[in-house]
């Protein structure tokens, strides 16, 4: 494990910007609090204080709602460091075990690996079995690679679809660390004839890439085309080495030479971030699929190589990320440069060698597989310009959150109320965002200025906002007869500890439980829990009573008073007391909640199971029916 | 539940710049990462210059959410620093601890604590009250301290009682003088002789 460790750590260099600052490593779920700080689920669940508010660990900004994880940010780590974030993942599973508490599980679904759920096997011999996804994929070295296909070209130059074999050598394939192939699913080759993962895809002159055709006799077999999961072995006997071929055809319009791809013995050795290249990263202009034997123009840059019209467009794994071939490799195809054979085309160029094959990605620019849309405002749906995270997790440009806040802060996208005062910049994503995308975000800096000029008085109403809501929490937290039910939390708002009504759970089973404040009770949401309980809503509640003794204590303990309010407290509280009969109560409540930090389980109470009934109201799950029956309880 | 990872990485990293900063932090023992021992120099400009501190730490079950307890093994004369026990009076080792500190920052703050005394909230009374009322005696027992204990080389000390020894002072009388006088032999001579 730890010899596992220190090479994943070796092979993906993490950013500093995304390590933790509790646990020193990448963070994993992470958690934006509103002082734009970040951290992992965890590390901010275990640094919260659970009397009173907590604090931001590198700021001290305080705050008292547990933030929910940040999606967005989640998923972008997990494209950027797959590797480290598996083991991430596996670590904190394995924690969680031992703790008996979750955190929330997401849906992996919805980023794109449906199309395994829906492959259906085709009824021809058509569909083999295949080892396409690539988790699955892992060829060894020692296969002979008996399957050695010969490139063959479009039988009949009459058909309107016509293509050339991409020849797959994929069936080398080796994974070595392997995880970033994981990105590729089914759905991003499939076949737009049979919907299924293509076994010699044919390229069509006629256009992109969604019009591949199943050629219709030889029909549709799998392959592994695309180029992120390359990987051929040195040991493999390349046995199809290509002959560069020159433009046969001197007319043409377009002429080049071939830039010769040693791609067949491409080896990954760091090689995470060829996931991050998808075949739309490298499609030829002219015909919008996987080029072969690309070539590049004079004229022009990248995006203009041109298919040469007869050789036809043929697979190649041209780009630079994923190309690496290791010095060992018996180079076969060494590729001759050719020059453009006519000198009366309109258009020539020289020969682009590919070289790249031989780069080495050392600072795993995994960030190359970042895009645009994974950094999208939810709002504007452009790319952040100054990120700002709710407390839901929800992340917004600061300009959109400036002019869709008046006096509240509500999230947009699930309609929660961000407690605390305006949020700030979320820094690290921020300086993540102008490194990798410059000049999208010069753009977007540029067009967010231009709106900021109207908006300033906005921006000056918000700090108002902030400094009253202080106010008022400090109020909250001296105020005696505030109910402050210390280490539980609100599993909607996060609020912790809950501050006012506290309604529990009787149906969760986790040791955990499942705690509301009276806020979202009432406002019945429909938010699973914090800690991935199995909570639905037709648990019941109960609402459940602070510890008066145990907050007096606690407070006292934790010098939260001033002397003259504490004396108050215990007078009000002796005349409570009489009244209210919750002696009994009381006591059985104390052993349960004994002070015990160690582990951050019991951070958050469980009710005690041996609560006396009658001293606690049972309440139906509506929250009207709880409402009612809830006042006609409380002793006014 | 310590974070042992996190401790592991914490010495790396503090390996990593003993160069820069000075500040080492090793195990205590082989067996566990829980007691560890941690060395500062004393900052130059202060009567510390010159000093290698030692101080133990021990990391309670919580950390990093718990600060870890730090404590002086060096005999050291200041204000917030036990002289005695070594106990040091530092807010974020106590209720101002972040769990983004880490054994580093809160060494280094330790130092910065030896370059700026807080006389008004002492942990040694006697040392604040000299450092209030007499702050040159302050100064020289602390230095004297700092060559005494926290150097090295304090064998010289020894050398200098023998010779007042020799010269027929009595050892215990030679040893506080030059104590008081913050090592000076020349002035330890002084003071014998005047009286």
């Amino acid at each position: 494990m730890g010899d596992h460790a220190l090479d994943v750590a070796e092979s993906e260099k993490i950013s500093e910007s995304f390590v933790c600052c509790v646990c020193l490593d990448l963070l994993y779920k992470p958690i934006v609090l509103s002082c734009g700080h970040i951290s992992c689920f965890w590390c901010v669940h275990k640094s919260m204080d659970g009397l009173r508010e907590s604090r931001c660990p590198i700021c001290r900004n305080p705050y008292n709602h547990f933030p929910t994880i940040c999606q967005m940010f989640h998923f972008l780590l997990q494209k950027m460091y797959p590797l480290t974030y598996e083991q991430r993942r596996l670590q904190t599973l394995e924690e969680e075990n031992r703790m008996g508490c979750f955190s929330p599980q997401f849906d992996d679904n919805t980023y794109g690996s449906l199309a395994k759920q829906e492959l259906h096997c085709i009824s021809n011999s058509a569909c083999e079995a295949s080892h396409v996804s690539s988790e699955q994929l892992e060829s060894i070295s020692q296969v002979q690679d008996s399957s050695t296909s010969t490139p063959a070209e479009a039988p009949d130059k009459n058909n309107e679809v016509t293509g050339t074999v991409v020849h797959n050598k994929k069936v080398s394939l080796k994974k070595q660390e392997s995880g970033n192939c994981e990105l590729v699913t089914v759905s991003d080759v499939l076949c737009v004839e049979c919907k299924q993962l293509p076994f010699h895809p044919v390229a069509l002159n006629c256009g992109s890439q969604q019009e591949l055709h199943c050629i219709s006799n030889s029909a549709c077999e799998a392959s592994h085309v695309s180029s992120e999961q390359l990987e051929s072995i040195s040991q493999v006997q390349d046995s199809c080495t290509s002959t560069p071929a020159e433009a046969p055809d001197e007319n043409n319009e377009v002429t080049g030479t071939v830039v010769h791809n040693k791609k067949d013995s491409l080896k990954k050795q760091e090689s995470r971030n060829c996931e991050l290249v998808t075949v739309s990263d490298v499609l030829c202009v002219e015909c919008k699929q996987l080029p072969f034997h690309p070539v590049a123009l004079n004229c022009g840059s990248q995006q203009e190589l041109h298919c040469i019209s007869n050789s036809a467009c043929e697979a190649s794994h041209v780009s630079s990320e994923q190309l690496e071939s290791i010095s060992q490799v018996q180079d076969n195809c060494t590729s001759t440069p050719a020059e453009a054979p006519d000198e009366n085309n309109e258009v020539t160029g020289t020969v682009v060698h590919n070289k790249k094959d031989s780069l080495q990605k050392q600072e795993s620019g995994n960030c190359v597989l970042v895009t645009v849309s994974d950094v999208l405002c939810v709002e504007c749906k452009q790319l952040l310009f100054h990120p700002v995270a709710l407390n839901c997790g929800h992340v917004y440009c600061e300009s959109c959150l400036i002019h869709l806040c008046d006096e509240n802060i509500k999230c947009r996208v699930c309609e929660s109320l961000h407690p605390t005062g305006f949020p700030k910049v979320f820094q690290e994503l921020c300086q993540f965002l102008e490194e990798r995308f410059p000049i999208e975000y010069a753009l977007r800096r540029d067009a967010v200025q231009l709106k900021q000029v109207n908006s300033k008085h906005e921006s000056l109403i918000t700090c108002s906002t902030k400094a009253d809501k202080q106010a008022h929490n400090v109020q909250q937290w001296s105020d005696p007869s505030s109910n402050v039910h210390f280490s539980v939390g609100c599993d909607s708002c996060g609020m912790f500890p809950i501050i006012g009504e506290r309604y529990n759970c009787k149906d969760c089973v986790e040791e955990i439980g499942f705690d509301l404040c009276g806020d979202c009770y009432n406002t019945s949401s429909k938010l699973p829990g914090r800690f991935n309980q199995r909570h639905t809503p037709e648990h019941r509640f109960e609402l459940l009573k602070s510890n008066t003794i145990r907050n007096i204590m606690l407070r006292l303990v934790t010098g939260q008073f001033e002397d003259g309010s504490t004396a108050l407290v215990f007078g009000n509280y002796s005349s409570e007391n009489s009244d209210e009969s919750t002696a009994l109560v009381i006591g059985n409540h104390s052993p349960d909640n004994s002070e015990d930090g160690s582990t951050p389980l019991s951070l958050y109470d469980r009710a005690p199971e041996n609560v006396d009934n009658s001293s606690t109201t049972a309440l139906a799950s509506s929250p009207g029916d709880g409402q009612d029956q809830d006042d006609a309880q409380s002793p006014t | 539940m310590i974070d042992f990872a996190r401790v592991q990485k914490e010495l790396q990293e503090c390996g990593k710049d003993v160069e820069g900063s000075g500040i080492r932090v090793a195990p205590k023992s082989d067996a566990t990462l829980a007691r560890l021992v941690g060395t500062i120099p004393g900052p130059i400009g202060t009567p510390y210059e010159g000093g290698v501190f030692q101080i133990d730490i021990t990391l309670p079950d919580g950390y990093p959410f718990e600060p870890p307890k730090m404590q002086f093994s060096t005999k050291v004369w200041h204000p917030n620093i036990s002289s005695q026990s070594g106990a040091i009076c530092l807010d974020i080792l106590k209720d101002q601890w972040s769990p983004a500190l880490t054994l580093k920052t809160a060494l280094l703050s330790v130092q910065a604590l030896l370059s700026a005394p807080e006389p008004d909230d002492p942990q040694d009374a006697v040392v604040a009250k000299q450092y209030l009322k007499d702050y040159q005696t302050f100064i020289s027992t602390a230095r004297y301290w700092t060559e005494t204990f926290a150097k090295t080389s304090s064998r010289g000390i020894e050398e200098k009682v023998q010779k007042l020894v020799e010269m027929g002072f009595p050892e215990a009388q030679a040893r506080t003088t030059l104590e008081s006088v913050g090592g000076d032999e020349n002035l330890a001579l002084e003071k014998l002789c005047s009286g």
